[in-house]
């Protein structure tokens, strides 16, 4: 049988992953959280994963909720951050990308250019006049 | 469905304020007081019961305050402030116009015509 730990921890990362966004008020209700289902295992002996979603719900229904109840302010502030910041990732790494691909053809330009061209020789003798 | 919902979505930040103007409470025991004082009829999830805790404090209506219960077990109790105790009068009184307003209209027949 799988430990009372082990349930809660799965419960917990199930509401992390269907959470959208992790903020300090998403910590916050995570911990709250924690603690109710601390204080249910504390009441039963023993339970099962099932028996935790009969208590608590479905993690995406509870998740669901949440954002149903939360600040919608907070919300759409935090959704159109974490929008921006991605669209930035994005950016930076796209424009990393550009500059790298830049880098490398301009240094195999110059190798192909060196690697072609041929060099040219001319031997000058400058004799020294010895009649003089 | 829906709408029953949505009814006693409503009435969760004033049976939230009641129970606070009593006793000061955690998350979890608030929750079981409901259920178990409403014949298991009123289920406020968590995932409700905390925003619904969170904007309350937002508003200045409660207050937090941790407290260690047990050896890993941190609590959050709440507790009700002054402008709480106001606003829990105004949605009393609010509900009671209300059910008041309801039971009304529920009660209304209309005259047959002759």
């Amino acid at each position: 049988m799988i430990d009372k730990e082990q349930i809660i921890y799965s419960y917990i990362k199930e509401i992390k992953h269907y959470l959208p966004l992790y903020k300090s008020k998403e910590k916050n209700f995570v911990n709250d959280l924690q603690n109710a289902i601390m204080d249910f295992s504390n009441e039963t002996k023993e339970f099962t994963y099932n028996e935790l979603l009969n208590h608590f719900g479905e993690p995406k229904d509870l998740v669901a909720n949440y954002l149903l109840e939360a600040d919608a302010q907070h919300l759409s502030k935090e959704i159109r951050y974490s929008h921006h910041i991605k669209l930035i990732s994005i950016f930076s790494i796209g424009a990393v990308i550009v500059s790298l691909v830049i880098v490398i053809m301009l240094q195999y330009l110059s190798y192909y250019h060196a690697h072609t061209s041929y060099i040219s020789r001319e031997i000058t003798i400058i004799e020294e006049d010895n009649n003089k | 469905m829906e709408n029953k919902s949505n009814f006693r979505r409503g009435s969760v930040e004033l049976l939230i304020l009641h129970l606070l103007s009593q006793k000061d409470y955690y998350g979890y025991e608030l929750s079981q007081t409901i259920k178990e004082q409403s014949d298991s009829v009123l289920n406020i999830p968590v995932g409700s019961l905390y925003p619904a805790l969170y904007k309350l404090i937002d508003a200045g209506y409660i207050s937090d305050y941790k407290k260690q219960a047990g050896r890993r077990l941190i609590r959050v109790y709440y507790h009700i402030e002054a402008s709480g105790i106001n606003r829990l009068n105004t949605l009393i009184a609010d509900y009671n116009s209300t059910i008041a307003a309801v039971q009304q209209v529920l009660n209304y027949k209309p005259k047959t015509e002759i």
